[in-house]
């Protein structure tokens, strides 16, 4: 290959230049929208009926100059404001910390990041952090000094293996030495302003709106046109994704594979990071293009079309895994069995070391409790009782057991510490991963990330089924057109409902040991949901709000001259 | 006079060329040298490790003396080489013996239950990785430079001011093959 890693160090200046330059475009076009509609609204609306004499032009030079100077002012001040200790600012976000020498897994991490560094033939030395939670992802950050992160998950440091883990590291390296997580780290930090607006002036007003005393209309409406701003800029960070392309992860890709001629090992690491919860809904998890995989669930991403390209930060992983087996002259067979021949040493591991199987688990359970990289304990269930500050993403791991998890992971804990229900998020009642918020055909929805179960409100329910926005996959499809050419069986009166022992809890109501009752949607649409007496949310499982909506369409077809007039 | 003109374009264009190709091949040598420091720096690395390693292996392992002792005497001849071949040689050596000692050491659970032994093990294991990717860049490099100094027009200029092409670290086959295969 002609190009060396010295080389390419080169050409990161450029696309500093873009984004600042973006920006300003954003702030100049926005103001001068803005000043433009409300002139025109308050000529026409309020003026224009008082006389026809005090018509003013919606242009004026110099209203539109003093617009522009504004804008200018205001987008350096965010850009110096987003830009300043961009790194640390953005590690402190997902609560990560440096890996220390002290733990042996964290020690082998540094290793390997050093190991890689080497292979780069960098000078630069890359720091090593670490996620604490049992998700499974990787990401690199960069700032306008060189300065270099690799941070990795602890679940990752748990589940992959010394080739597996390098070769991730040697992803995040590909990144730096591209100059692609300099990009990302100043998009995310630029548009995660706007996230955050929006999020203060929402709570501001709920906290308004809760308060005592008088209230004052004008307070809350200059408040709701915040959000409402806010919101809209929201939608433009979302359009930041455009300009971080979909390439950039192959190229990446293929410097690892370049750095630890391993290609088998790093399509590996892509299925196992894949196949599991890679922190969707978890704090940061928002800035999907840092990660090695998109944290969050999305449709797109298995798409090839323009538009899918266009809105998402990664390709899929199966073609990912494909080129780089193809890279390995392997096909899935071999990664199956490397795969499974990882399992099997890892389970002969543990046995050699007299830890996991059942037995283990038997007599009295004992917890560790991981306080900012340090483990302290261990603590029998009463000890955990008394300990204070044990949250739901708090770190435990079983004496014995054999992984770290969440204290919301562990049945026991779950169900014996009832303050660990109270600071929950919302959960997945079927993972217990936090649930994102998502807009499913304009309504907001909340989506597990690693089994895609959905909860929505009842009312929503409807609303979304009267919507037919969203297009369908053939295997939706054919699976409605046979659910309504054969319904199955109805095993409960209409409009009955049943307890049963695959009742879960309701992932909003849980303090109160609601469980949710399964029924069919309606007779009609024999879709078996999960719903709540207390607070009529409805759970549906993968595919199954798809499938209903689906049902719905077919059963009720559009009349041709209704979706004219409509 | 117009001829006269363009002779010296010429003249100054040629001259610019050359300074160009002296500039970029002077510049992947000294990446090369760097590239050949990396290596220097994680081989003395392990030249240290060695001794605690024995150290620790020893009071474990009484009976395969012979092992630390090869070991120790690998050590020994790479820190002694001194031409380029030699050294070469002599690491590869050192990387064989030493990986018998770890397929030996397979046998001794106390000895890989043992607090300090893991640390070493994972060093050792850290800087051997260390060792085979700054070799990768180096290899990488040399290359870069042989490449350049063998392809038209370049080969004029490093010719003319003697820019020699570099050899490859290599892994010494036989060594490799020589290495114990372990059966559990």
């Amino acid at each position: 290959m002609p190009f060396s890693f010295v080389q390419i160090e080169k050409d990161k200046t450029q696309s500093i230049g873009w984004s600042f330059a973006f920006l300003v475009l954003f702030y100049f076009v926005a103001a001068t929208l803005l000043v433009v509609v409300v002139k025109f609204l308050i000529i026409n609306l309020y003026l224009g009926r008082l006389s026809d004499e005090l018509m003013v032009p919606v242009w004026d030079w110099r209203t539109l100059g003093w617009t522009w100077v504004t804008a200018g002012v205001v987008s350096l001040l965010h850009w110096a404001w987003s830009t300043d200790s961009i790194v640390d600012r953005t590690v402190g976000l997902m609560s990560a910390r440096k890996a220390d020498t002290v733990r042996e897994a964290e020690q082998v991490l540094r290793n390997v990041v050093d190991e890689v560094t080497v292979a780069t033939g960098s000078k630069q030395a890359i720091e090593t952090y670490v996620l604490p939670t049992s998700a499974m992802n990787a990401f690199a950050l960069q700032d306008f000094e060189g300065r270099s992160v690799i941070g990795v998950t602890e679940g990752l440091l748990q589940r992959l293996n010394r080739a597996q883990l390098e070769a991730v590291v040697a992803h995040e390296a590909g990144h730096l030495a591209c100059g692609d997580s300099l990009s990302t780290t100043v998009t995310s930090s630029i548009f995660r302003v706007f996230d955050n607006l929006c999020d203060m002036s929402r709570a501001a007003m709920e906290g308004y709106g809760q308060g005592r005393g008088r209230k004052d209309g004008r307070i809350f409406l200059i408040l709701a046109v915040i959000f409402l701003l806010a919101s809209l800029l929201r939608f433009v960070g979302f359009l930041g994704a455009m300009f971080i392309s979909r390439e950039r992860e192959y190229r990446a890709d293929a410097l690892a594979v370049r750095l630890t001629r391993n290609p088998l090992a790093l399509a590996e690491a892509l299925h196992i990071i894949d196949s599991r919860w890679k922190g969707g809904g978890m704090p940061g998890g928002a800035m999907e293009a840092i990660f090695i995989q998109s944290p969050r669930r999305n449709y797109m991403e298995d798409e090839e079309d323009w538009v899918s390209k266009l809105f998402t930060t990664h390709p899929p992983v199966r073609r990912r895994i494909g080129i780089l087996l193809d890279m390995a002259h392997a096909d899935e067979s071999v990664l199956e069995n490397a795969l499974k021949d990882e399992q099997r040493r890892v389970e002969k591991a543990a046995e050699a070391d007299g830890r996991g199987g059942e037995g283990a688990w038997g007599g009295e359970a004992r917890w560790m409790v991981n306080r900012a990289g340090q483990w302290l304990g261990p603590f029998d269930l009463s000890g955990m009782q008394k300990l204070e500050g044990l949250g739901p993403d708090t770190l435990v791991r079983r004496v014995n057991g054999p992984a770290m998890l969440e204290a919301r992971l562990d049945r026991d804990l779950w169900a014996f510490l009832p303050a660990l229900k109270q600071g929950a998020r919302p959960c997945c009642p079927r993972c217990q991963v936090p649930l994102a918020e998502e807009t499913y055909e304009g309504v907001a929805v909340q989506r597990c990330q690693k089994c895609l179960g959905v909860l929505v409100s009842e009312m929503d329910v409807l609303t979304i089924t009267g919507r037919r926005e969203m297009m369908f996959s053939a295997r939706i499809v054919g699976l409605a057109n046979l659910m309504l050419e054969q319904p199955p069986a109805f095993p409960l009166v209409p409009g009955g409902q049943a307890f049963d022992e695959k009742s879960i809890p309701c992932p909003v109501c849980r303090q109160s040991a609601v469980r949710m009752t399964r029924r069919f949607v309606n007779r009609k649409y024999p879709v078996e949901v999960d719903k709540c007496p207390a607070c009529a949310r409805v759970w549906f499982d993968k595919d199954e709000l798809e499938l209903l909506q689906c049902m719905y369409e077919k059963t009720n077809p559009l009349p041709a001259s209704a979706g004219q007039s409509a | 006079m117009v001829a006269l003109y363009v002779i010296l374009g010429l003249l100054v264009l040629l001259a610019m060329m050359v300074i160009g190709t002296y500039n970029g091949l002077v510049q992947i040598r000294e990446s090369v040298k760097n590239a050949w420091s990396q290596i220097d720096v994680q081989l003395k690395r392990r030249h240290d490790l060695i001794p605690n390693l024995v150290e620790v292996a020893k009071g474990y392992m009484a009976h395969e003396r012979q092992t630390l002792e090869n070991v120790t005497k690998a050590r020994q001849m790479a820190v002694d080489a001194s031409s380029l071949k030699d050294r070469i040689a002599a690491e590869n050596m050192l990387t064989s013996t030493l990986r018998s000692l770890m397929a030996v050491a397979e046998n001794y659970p106390n000895l890989k239950a043992d607090t300090q032994m893991i640390r070493l093990h994972e060093e050792l294991t850290t800087t051997e990785n260390k060792i085979s990717f700054s070799r990768q860049f180096y290899n990488d490099e040399v290359n870069r430079l042989n490449v350049a100094v063998q392809s038209f027009p370049q080969n004029i200029i490093a010719g003319m001011f003697s820019f020699q092409k570099a050899e490859f670290f290599q892994l010494d086959d036989a060594a490799e093959r020589q290495a114990p295969q372990v059966k559990f």
